[in-house]
């Protein structure tokens, strides 16, 4: 099965929040609605010893997704073709258990539809291999790889190649959640800091 | 459209239709279908038009190319053109709004006449005769009464598409006065660096300068200077691409900030400087370079200006002819066309001092000493190298370390870094918003001549494109108008005297042979040349054809020299872009009639318009040469969609100088109605041809049809072009620069002629001083601090506040994009913690600041990204204001407008650029301003639009 993922280059990244703005108008989110952020790490340390770099988080795909081991409806599963996690908005009963369960914080309630949503890969674009996620199209820092970890071809293969292991990283994982997404960076612009 | 008389509130849209906007319609509803790749089997069967179109963004001034999806006409996505050659398919948050912007609800798409008093914010939907006829009528009524003079423009970047269609509108109409909240702060004094300096392009990141730190392709470049540049801030998109790419190449980077930007978080070296210390840093520079002869001599002593003995009296370079009457020049063009003058130097051969003709160096007769003085017809004269040296004689590392309070050793792992390797410094605007601004820039240029970092592999100077080479000697005049074929008026740098004086008698002998007095016509131009208010002190206004701030606010107080009684302001909204609004407000109520042009109301509108027309937003904007160069791509700007009656400025401004004339009984009632045609026209159908042909295509209304990306291309090899200077042209000579030394001027010499007399703008006239002196402008980079500065200790105003960009708005534009204030819903004030603590702010806290000059709010920002005793602040404005739902409408600048604190009334004597940074502030917590939306639900009415008049017919055509 893939492990289709983002990777996320923060020596590239200017948190520019052109990821947030691109998602929101591919997927039609009303305002107040996320499925990305970027956060602001730093700076740490006192001006000018100081260092800082910008963390854009989104759905983590994780191997052991607590999000669908906690949903009471299915609602939040991991499709069997492509083997990402999603969400069946027709199964959701808005319990918001996931939001929870979720350490990443990257789940929203849409209150006027009464369902959970989160990113969803642009699975209306990406699902035939032809095009990538709208965040990872439109990067300006050309920061965001989308593609399967297992494949040494694809894209985000290719981008964590560039770089030794010291340079790679993953979010914290309190209770194993093993997640896909790879962050890229290198200890020259800053100390990666463990934030879960 | 049919209720003419109804008071419309922004738009005839109902509030049942903005909230159906609100949770999403038609176009945006497509996105939301499980998979757009099945879109296009799905719109193949259900009869959905689904069109993709080529074009460029104009969210900024960058051009970001992009491809926009449409369905039935509507514009339903945008995303960014693989093929941009910096850009690869990268798009920001400002190109990825304009779906928002363009069906905004307060996207105006009808003229609007004002009922009510100003500020009432009634307005009734007119037909473009009425709104047309009705501005010609004030402009003629004003023309009869005033004169010309008393029209003034107002133009800036942010929403407008570019400025030569103002310029020319000015000139054929003849009015003098036009002021911009950038211009003389933003580009000018760079503008005018690269010309006077090199003939070329100078250092700045934006205007498509300092590519070679981009070139990927043969890279050289070893390292960069990024001075006060956020480059991935002002160029979100294309320059943040490009720096990632460069980085990853390998290309060090020195950053001079006191904010950690971006860049600086990513820097090899950075600069922590205290803010505005920045000509002590670059003395510092200098200083270190000279006394340890890292610079490139040969370099300076045959293609700079630094060998030239310099008259000490007139401080210019002294000519062979004045020291030997009987010199004979070799280098002279025997048809005295062109200009290659002989200058004196102190001779390192004979010791003595000699001409110093130009020549390739190994022909030359001498060995220029650089750093010297010397006696010249009995008065002792420095080299201008030698007065650069004694600019910077004091900057020691240690002093400018204590001046600029960066440690020194930081200072020279930095400067060794700059002048050891194949670097240059690349620049950002900051520097043009202050008092400072030609200190800066003629400072940051000289410093890479002296390094001899120039027009080769690796540096930041360079002239690039094939058709920069020459075959002549390099000639170049300020700007790309014809005023010297005209009206005889200005010198083209690189010609002799006696060919300025043929060409400018000739344009007086084109008009008299039409029947015109062609002595009466030229003296009418300079006359309106010198009516720009404050161009007697700060001459190089003219370059943009500007006017000194304050002395155009008290004109229109006092209506002294002259009274201004029609506004026709085609920028966004200036109570956001410049100091002293309350004044301004005051100034703007003494206006006769005010005629507003933009895609959206402002604060502007609000206060002060009588008159609303409305103007295209990029999506609906055509063209072939106005913003749409990036890098080596020209970008075919296609009509994409097309709301209601939007106007393309070029033809709106066309339209009314020929009701203005119409008004007037005639075309030789203005100045020179003829000339806007260089730059605009009337209809589409009139330009159309030049398009086309441009773009190599028969018909550009069917070129623009298609899904097809017409776009030209330089090859990158041909882009590339080096050593320029070096190729033999026709005189056998190598071509050089376009200056008036055929090398460059790192000893400004124009500057210098320029507070003399005006040189180059008025010849043959000349503008001297109020009192008909000379006055004097700096030729070197001199130490200057703001008059504000934090040297000072200021128990009153304890904070020192300075700017800097934001990747999500360029200049007034985008407040009313829902997506954007969401994510930036008001300005941060960015204040260290420790000095937040200490006022008891905390972090997301409402605080006041205030000035000398006046006061505002902001949201407390903490941050260890500045320095204890600095606060930093963006400008802002809010559209909300005047929303419809407010209790208590206002114009929206008033809240959080940092520039109500700047100043305007001391200005760089040069330039005339005024401090919109770098001034002493006071901070206290404070309460949330009133009338201001900060939560995502509340811009829930700026929410696109869709059910309007789409894809309507341009509203003027050929007769």
């Amino acid at each position: 099965m893939p492990r289709n993922c983002l990777v996320i280059n923060l020596d590239r990244c200017t948190g520019c929040d052109s990821c947030i703005v691109s998602c929101k108008l591919e997927n039609s989110l009303p305002l107040g609605i996320f499925y990305n952020r970027v956060i602001q790490v730093g700076p740490t340390g006192q001006y000018p010893n100081i260092e800082r770099y910008n963390l854009p988080v989104q759905c983590q795909q994780c191997t052991h997704a607590r999000c669908v081991e906690v949903c009471p409806t299915g609602a939040s599963y991991r499709d069997e073709k492509t083997n990402i996690v999603l969400i069946d908005a027709s199964k959701c009963i808005g319990c918001q258990y996931c939001l929870y369960a979720c350490p990443y914080g990257v789940r929203s309630f849409d209150k006027d539809e009464g369902v959970v949503k989160k990113c969803t890969l642009c699975q209306h674009l990406t699902a035939k291999g032809k095009e990538k996620p709208a965040c990872v199209h439109n990067c300006p820092g050309g920061a965001r790889f989308y593609g399967d970890l297992d494949d040494p071809n694809s894209d985000v293969s290719r981008e964590l190649a560039k770089y030794p292991d010291e340079c790679i990283h993953t979010l914290g994982a309190p209770e194993g959640e093993e997640p896909l997404t790879r962050y890229i960076l290198s200890p020259k612009y800053a100390t990666w800091k463990e934030l879960v | 459209m049919g209720d003419m008389k109804s008071v419309a509130l922004w738009r005839r849209k109902s509030l049942s239709k903005l909230s159906h906007a609100a949770s999403g319609l038609a176009g945006l509803e497509l996105a939301e279908k499980p998979a757009l790749v099945e879109a296009d089997e799905e719109f193949a069967t259900s009869g959905v038009k689904l069109e993709k179109h080529h074009t460029c963004c104009h969210g900024c001034y960058n051009n970001c190319p992009v491809w926009v999806y449409t369905e039935d006409g509507v514009a339903v996505k945008i995303e960014g053109d693989y093929d941009g050659t910096l850009t690869k398919g990268a798009l920001c948050t400002k190109a990825l709004n304009q779906l928002h912007l363009v069906y905004s609800p307060r996207h105006i798409l009808h003229p609007m006449k004002r009922i009510g008093v100003r500020g009432g914010n009634e307005w009734e939907t007119i037909s473009w005769d009425e709104a047309l006829n009705l501005a010609g009528e004030q402009m003629a009524l004003a023309t009869k009464k005033y004169g010309p003079y008393s029209i003034m423009v107002g133009a800036g970047g942010g929403g407008t598409y570019g400025n030569v269609f103002q310029r020319v509108t000015q000139d054929a109409i003849g009015a003098p006065v036009c002021i911009s909240g950038g211009g003389c702060q933003c580009y000018l004094p760079a503008d005018c660096a690269g010309q006077w300096m090199r003939g070329g392009s100078n250092n700045r990141h934006e205007g498509n300068n300092a590519r070679e730190m981009w070139n990927a392709w043969n890279p050289a470049m070893e390292c960069v200077v990024l001075w006060g540049a956020q480059t991935s801030a002002s160029g979100a998109a294309y320059a943040a691409r490009a720096n990632a790419d460069m980085r990853e190449r390998g290309v060090k980077t020195i950053v001079v900030d006191p904010y950690f930007t971006e860049e600086a978080a990513k820097a090899d070296i950075w600069l922590p400087i205290r803010p505005m210390a920045d000509i002590a840093m670059l003395l510092g520079w200098f200083r270190y370079i000279i006394a340890n002869k890292l610079y490139d001599e040969q370099f300076c002593k045959y293609w700079t200006n630094y060998p030239f003995l310099i008259d000490p009296d007139t401080r210019l370079p002294i000519k062979a002819e004045e020291v030997w009457p009987d010199y004979v020049n070799p280098s002279a063009d025997p048809n005295d066309v062109y200009d290659t003058p002989a200058y004196v130097c102190f001779d390192a051969r004979t010791n003595s001092i000699q001409p110093f003709p130009y020549t390739l160096p190994e022909n030359s007769p001498v060995d220029p000493v650089v750093f010297c003085e010397a006696e010249v017809n009995g008065r002792m004269c420095k080299t201008g190298g030698q007065i650069q040296w004694e600019a910077c004689q004091e900057w020691t590392l240690e002093k400018t370390a204590e001046v600029t309070w960066v440690d020194a050793d930081t200072i020279e792992r930095a400067v060794r870094l700059y002048a050891t390797t194949l670097s240059g410094i690349g620049t950002g605007q900051f520097a043009d918003m202050s008092e400072l601004s030609s200190n800066f820039i003629f400072g940051t240029m000289a410093l890479d001549m002296l390094c001899g970092k120039v027009d080769k592999p690796g540096v930041v100077l360079t002239e690039q494109k094939p058709e920069s080479r020459h075959t002549t000697r390099p000639t170049h005049f300020w700007c790309g108008r014809p005023y010297q074929e005209t009206f005889g008026v200005g010198w083209t740098v690189g010609l002799t005297k006696n060919e300025n004086l043929r060409r400018s008698k000739a344009a007086v002998e084109r008009w008299n042979e039409k029947g015109v007095d062609g002595l009466a016509k030229q003296k009418e131009f300079v006359a309106y040349q010198m009516a720009r208010l404050g161009s007697d002190h700060h001459k190089a206004v003219h370059q943009w054809q500007l006017n000194e701030l304050a002395p155009v606010r008290k004109a229109l107080l006092v209506g002294e020299p002259y009274k201004i009684s029609v506004r026709w302001e085609q920028s966004g909204n200036k109570y956001c872009v410049m100091s002293s609004g309350e004044e301004w407000n005051k100034a703007y109520s003494t206006i006769d009639f005010c005629i507003h042009q933009q895609p959206h109301m402002t604060s502007t509108t609000f206060e002060d318009a009588d008159l609303f027309l409305p103007t295209q937003e990029w999506l609906e904007f055509e063209h072939a040469t106005e913003m749409t160069t990036q890098f080596n791509q020209t970008y075919m700007r296609k009509q994409v969609v097309h709301l209601g009656e939007t106007i393309d400025p070029f033809i709106l401004v066309t339209q009314m100088v020929d009701k203005l004339c119409e008004k007037l009984g005639g075309d030789d009632k203005v100045l020179c109605r003829d000339f806007q045609f260089n730059g605009t026209y009337r209809t589409k159908e009139d330009i159309y041809p030049q398009w086309a042909e441009m773009f190599g295509v028969d018909d550009w209304a069917e070129a623009v049809k298609h899904s097809e990306d017409h776009t030209l291309t330089v090859p990158i090899d041909e882009l590339y072009q080096f050593y320029q200077y070096l190729d033999i042209v026709d005189d056998g000579l190598p071509a050089g620069f376009a200056t008036l030394s055929r090398k460059c001027e790192p000893y400004v010499t124009m500057a210098v002629m320029n507070g003399h007399t005006g040189f180059p703008y008025n010849f043959p006239y000349e503008q001297t001083g109020p009192q008909g002196e000379w006055l004097e402008y700096d030729a070197v980079c001199t130490y200057r601090e703001q008059s504000e500065n934090m040297l000072q200790d200021d128990k009153e105003y304890p904070f020192y506040l300075t700017t800097g960009r934001v990747a999500h708005y360029h200049h007034t534009t985008l407040r009313n994009a829902p997506y954007s204030r969401e994510l930036m819903p008001v300005p941060d004030v960015r204040i260290n913690p420790r000095d937040a603590k200490r006022l008891g702010i905390n972090h997301g806290e409402w605080v006041e600041l205030s000035s000398r000059r006046g006061k505002t709010r902001g949201r407390a920002y903490l941050t260890e990204g500045v320095r204890p005793g600095v606060v930093m602040m963006e400008r802002f404005y809010f559209p909300e204001s005047y929303d419809g739902s407010q209790k208590n409408p206002t114009g929206g600048w008033r809240q959080c407008n940092v520039n109500l604190m700047a100043r305007d009334d001391v200005v760089n004597p040069t330039f005339a650029s005024a401090s919109w940074r770098g001034y002493r502030v006071n901070v206290v917590k404070s309460e949330k301003p009133e009338g201001v939306w900060t939560e995502p639900e509340e811009f829930k009415p700026f929410m696109p639009d869709h059910n309007v008049e789409c894809n309507t017919q341009e509203v003027f055509h050929h007769a």
